[in-house]
């Protein structure tokens, strides 16, 4: 077994690219941590080298694949572990059928592979323009937290954007990232672990209250289908849910 | 600010609206407007009953002038009354938007004195949230019957989507369990609006309708047959061109009419209702290939292994060079397989372990395909049957006296 690691970013992985071909050696797994590998397995560590990574990207602005370099851009945005492994193969891939499009050579499992992982990060998108819950803050801003598996947050900032018009926040509590956004203009800070206090507003927990009072009303009791609810709405993201949570204070 | 008791009322007396999907509209937000409405719906929250929350469904007012028998709201019924006025709807979706709990408002409401004077209001309420409140979300709202049709067709100019129930599947039916509602006064609007929504169309127009028109019917409290569902599902679908239409499988909320059954219909029944509705809408179906007018759809297989076992001669169908909607036709090939596969034979020929790898359900489809002219399937019917069956884990059970709670509750929902 050969185990390539690298620092996790994406020249890194084209370097580790660069090297498999050199080397003429397909890896069996490709990471950026710091595993438990076997006694008699070869580990390398790639140190990522700029010239290597450009010559494997200017190698796949030729390749035939629809929109290699974009949706590898996309693709790094995985939370998965195996992710690194996934892109890899798929790149390389790429490149032996350069003058062929694997993106949808869904006979490849690398191929199929690839076009998973970047579906699973799409639905998380479309998943969280739902499952976003903003409070209102006393001073009239709206902040919404998540810890979402996949690293989303900026992309789903001009969703919202386009359709509030007070400034508002998407905090990923997991990565410590902050979305901030005024209306108009919005940036994306990338903190270190810090705390966040927000001040609700005095509303804030009677419409929490309103929005559970419906959400346990529009419930059709005879109809019970909890496995249903929970494929569709997974428990992991229950935690930021004000519906999910008890009804707070006298009302 | 509506208070709690109010808001429980008119959400319970709303629940059993079925619709709650989002979709079909590319409304845009205005300069200084909260909210938008994307094309392909989002769904906000799930609830025990595993139905998806859109939409914020409540009604304006459950006090009913109507005696429908299979309606909670029913004027005979001895329920709690309550109405909401339109600034603390309005104030309502506005609140609830900003938080992104819903997608916008689905309105409906009993009819309180007569039908001109309901739909007025719930026009007033529309033109509010729009007009004043500059909501730009999406808006669903509930058509009063009967109502006049110049109210009726300025609500289109505001709202997203608008559905006229047609509550029962006959006539006669209706005669029976509705008195107050005929075939006619629902079909009417039905028929000017969707007469709207082409003209607007026509001018390229996006601001009537821009989602378009919905149904919906009850199941099972009268004794219409699938195959009349079906085709009269069909017919709505040409005629009015309506977007969908929606099954609810009946709940009984009335145990003193002797019309209505007493259990409630399972939720089989709807389900194989919908996956026929489905075969309609996008697989290429037609009404008469799925069932007889007086059959029931059967219960062990869904409509489209049912087609399939019928026609043999149309099968095994060749996977390296069947045209799609053949594809769509075997079943375990849904419409993810069928696009991967009609991707993936570009590339290369394709084998049984590809069509594995694509996840394609080869334990249903293997006796209907050949890859390269394989075949890996039987002929023998009994074994194909055998095949699809498979599927449900469950074993059918007969119930005892005995018999655990879960089990006595599983037949109360219907959740066989």
């Amino acid at each position: 077994m050969i185990t390539y690691f690298f620092d996790g970013t994406k020249n890194g992985l084209f370097t580790c690219v660069f090297e498999s071909f050199y080397k003429k050696e397909i890896p069996d797994n490709v990471t950026d941590d710091n595993c438990q590998t076997g006694f008699f397995d070869t580990n390398k560590t790639i140190a990522t080298d700029k010239e290597k990574a450009e010559r494997v990207i200017a190698c796949l602005r030729k390749c035939k694949t629809a929109n290699i370099l974009s949706t590898v851009t996309y693709a790094f945005r995985s939370g998965e572990k195996n992710k690194f492994n996934v892109i890899f193969n798929y790149v390389r891939k790429a490149v032996e059928y350069k003058n062929n499009d694997i993106s949808t050579a869904f006979s490849l499992s690398e191929s199929l592979a690839f076009s998973d992982l970047s579906k699973r990060i799409g639905t998380e998108i479309h998943r969280f323009k739902g499952f976003l819950r903003f409070m209102e803050s006393e001073d009239g801003y709206y902040y919404a937290c998540f810890e979402p598996d996949n690293d989303i947050t900026d992309i789903l900032v001009p969703h919202f954007k386009a359709r509030l018009k007070s400034p508002f926040v998407i905090h990923d509590v997991k990565r410590n990232i902050i979305a901030l956004c005024n209306g108009s203009d919005f940036k994306i800070i990338r903190s270190p672990a810090r705390n966040v206090t927000v001040y609700l507003s005095e509303d804030e927990q009677k419409f929490q209250n309103l929005w559970k009072t419906y959400y346990n009303g529009i419930n059709i009791k005879e109809r019970k289908n909890t496995r249903s609810m929970r494929a569709f709405l997974p428990e992991r993201y229950w935690k930021y849910l004000s519906e999910k949570q008890e009804i707070i204070g006298d009302f | 600010m509506i208070d709690s008791e109010r808001l429980k009322i008119l959400t319970e007396s709303a629940k059993y609206d079925v619709s709650c999907s989002s979709s079909g509209s590319n409304r845009k937000n205005k300069p200084g407007g909260l909210g938008n409405a994307e094309y392909g719906g989002i769904c906000h929250s799930f609830t025990e009953d595993g139905r998806c929350i859109s939409l914020l469904k409540i009604l304006m007012t459950n006090k009913c002038a109507y005696d429908c028998q299979y309606c909670v709201n029913r004027r005979s019924n001895d329920v709690p009354r309550a109405e909401a006025t339109p600034d603390e709807i309005c104030e309502l979706v506005m609140n609830f938007y900003k938080r992104n709990y819903i997608e916008g408002l689905f309105l409906s409401s009993a009819i309180q004195v007569n039908p001109d004077n309901t739909m007025e209001k719930l026009l007033e309420i529309v033109k509010k949230l729009r007009k004043l409140y500059n909501f730009n979300g999406y808006i669903h709202l509930k058509g009063i019957p009967a109502a006049d049709n110049a109210l009726i067709k300025k609500a289109g100019e505001y709202v997203d989507r608008m559905s006229f129930n047609i509550e029962l599947p006959s006539e006669k039916s209706l005669k029976l369990l509705a008195p107050q509602k005929s075939k006619q006064a629902i079909l009417l609007p039905m028929g000017n609006m969707a007469e709207e929504y082409r003209q607007a169309k026509r001018l390229r127009s996006n601001n009537f309708l821009p989602a378009g028109q919905t149904t919906q019917m009850i199941v099972g409290a009268s004794p219409e047959s699938d195959g009349q569902i079906i085709r009269l599902t069909q017919a709505l679908y040409k005629k009015y061109t309506l977007k969908r239409v929606y099954y609810s499988s009946y709940v009984p909320t009335n145990y003193s009419n002797s019309a209505l059954p007493v259990l409630p219909v399972g939720l089989l029944r709807e389900h194989r209702l919908y996956q026929a509705d489905w075969l309609l809408r996008f697989y290429g179906f037609s009404a008469e290939e799925i069932l007889d007018e007086n059959e029931n759809l059967s219960e062990e297989f869904d409509p489209k292994c049912g087609w399939a076992l019928r026609h043999p001669e149309f099968f095994p169908v060749e996977i390296n060079s069947a045209p799609p909607e053949i594809l769509l036709r075997v079943p375990g090939i849904g419409f993810k397989s069928a696009y991967k596969i009609v991707q993936a034979r570009k590339f290369c020929r394709l084998d049984f372990s590809s069509l594995a790898k694509m996840r394609v359900v080869l334990k249903r489809a293997k006796s209907f395909i050949t890859c390269s002219g394989k075949f890996f399937g039987t002929d023998n019917p009994a074994l194909i049957r055998k095949s699809l069956l498979l599927e449900n884990n469950a074993e059918p059970q007969q119930l005892s006296l005995f018999s655990t709670g879960e089990i006595s509750t599983s037949i109360i929902s219907g959740q066989l």
